[in-house]
Parts: C-alpha cells; sequence; structure tokens
C-alpha cells in the first residue's frame, strides 16, 4: 500500500514558526536614551555652574539669563534624580519579588 | 529642550524691559545735557519692541506631544526683542542764558524736551512689566516643581 505523504503538514510548521522579533527600528537602545539624557543634564550643570561663576566675578552680561540658566540646571537635575529613584524603586521591586 | 521654552520667553521679556529701563535711565540722566558729540542738546530717545520668534531651530523636536502640537500649531513661540531705539523728534526747548558757553548768538540755549514726570511713569511701567515677566517665570517654575513631586514616592 502507498502511502502518500501528508502534504499540509510542512505548512503548518512553517506558519507556527516563532516570528522572529524585529530589531528596533529606531535604533536607540536603552543604554543610549540614558546616556543621551545623563550627557544633557551634564550640560545644563556645566553652564548653570558657568551662569554662576559670571556673577561671582561680576562678568555676567546679561543677569536674568544667567538666573535662567542656572534654573534649568536646577530643575533639570531635579528630574534626572526623580528618574533614577524611580529606576532603583523598580529595580528594588523587582529584587523583593517572591520566586 | 522643549520643557524650557517658557523660561526663553519671560527671559525674553525680562532682557528687553531691561533694556527700556537703561534707555529711560538715559533720558532721566541727561534731562539736562545740553551738549552731546553729535552737537545740539541731548534728544529723548524711546524703544521699540518687535515680537521674536524663538526656537524655529527647534520645529523639527518632535518629542512633544500632539496635543501640545495643536495648542502652537506650526508656529514658533514668540518672545520679544528690541526692534530699535528711536530718538524723538520733539523741539529742543530754548531758554534764556546768555552765560551758558552753549547759548547761541542770541542768548538762547538749548534743552532738551524731557519731562522728568513722564520718564519716571516710563520707568515704573517697565519696572512693572519686568516684574510681571519675573512671575512668569516663577509660576513656570513652580509647575514644573510640582510636577516633579509627582514622581517622589
Amino acid at each position: 500500500m502507498d502511502i502518500s505523504s501528508i502534504n499540509g503538514i510542512s505548512n503548518v510548521v512553517n506558519n507556527n514558526k516563532v516570528q522572529n522579533v524585529p530589531e528596533q527600528q529606531g535604533g536607540d537602545t536603552f543604554a543610549s536614551l540614558l546616556n543621551n539624557a545623563i550627557s544633557e543634564v551634564n550640560k545644563t550643570q556645566v553652564d548653570g555652574y558657568n551662569a554662576m561663576q559670571g556673577i561671582a566675578t561680576g562678568k555676567v552680561q546679561n543677569l536674568q539669563e544667567a538666573v535662567q540658566k542656572i534654573e534649568e540646571a536646577e530643575l533639570s537635575l531635579k528630574l534626572a534624580l526623580e528618574v533614577k529613584n524611580k529606576a532603583i524603586g523598580s529595580f528594588k521591586e523587582i529584587m523583593a519579588m517572591q520566586v | 529642550m522643549a520643557i524650557f521654552d517658557a523660561y526663553d520667553i519671560s527671559t525674553s521679556g525680562m532682557s528687553a524691559q531691561r533694556t527700556r529701563i537703561n534707555i529711560v535711565s538715559a533720558n532721566i540722566a541727561n534731562a539736562d545735557t545740553t551738549h552731546t558729540t553729535e552737537g545740539g542738546p541731548y534728544k529723548k530717545q524711546n524703544v521699540v519692541f518687535q515680537e521674536m520668534l524663538l526656537n524655529e531651530t527647534k520645529q523639527s523636536d518632535n518629542s512633544t506631544l500632539d496635543s501640545e502640537k495643536n495648542f502652537t500649531g506650526d508656529r514658533p513661540l514668540s518672545g520679544v526683542g528690541i526692534k530699535q531705539i528711536v530718538e524723538a523728534k520733539d523741539q529742543p526747548i530754548m531758554k534764556f542764558e546768555p552765560e551758558h558757553p552753549d547759548a547761541n548768538e542770541d542768548g538762547y540755549v538749548a534743552y532738551p524736551n524731557i519731562n522728568p514726570v513722564v520718564e519716571m511713569v516710563d520707568l515704573i511701567e517697565a519696572m512693572r512689566t519686568y516684574e510681571a515677566n519675573v512671575s512668569a517665570f516663577t509660576t513656570q517654575k513652580t509647575i514644573d516643581t510640582k510636577t516633579l513631586d509627582i514622581l517622589k514616592p
């Protein structure tokens, strides 16, 4: 008796193959995002510090812009700190998870 | 950074008013000046403000929310700047002072047509506008700090 091979099965197997997760399109990894954010915060810190130095030495041309730079530095540092606290908080939550 | 746009606007307003205060102070200081480098009495100066579009280069920044884009449209936010400083066309006030070194052949001295009272009112107005800009700045700072407080556990 001639048993014909089951033709459909190969299709099924192919269809059920786990789809490859497509590579991230943006190319922005979490690490690079974090790096960019930190360097941005650092830039505002340097600007703010330079502004403070300008005020202290009396070399400042534009007081209101110096104050603006200092405020921006303070706020962006605050934001970065809060984000860091959140990230550490989530890490602690995961470490405290019962297994 | 888009969240700091409001500070740019307020700071531009402060800068503009500071320039205005400088100009008005010069007018008050020179209210009796009869001799200038260009010759003739000092002429009263006025500042002309103009809209200054901020962050035109930041238009490509697509990190802002769609809802925010709808409010501002494609138009960049506008701060304020100094367009130019114009000299008033007022005729000088002639006073009879024959002993004065700047007196003309008839004995009259040309004094600038500056009313110190008007200048003081201008100064107060500039100061109040400066304070309003400071208030806008402080308000923005307060709401930003309050928003960051949401993240606090």
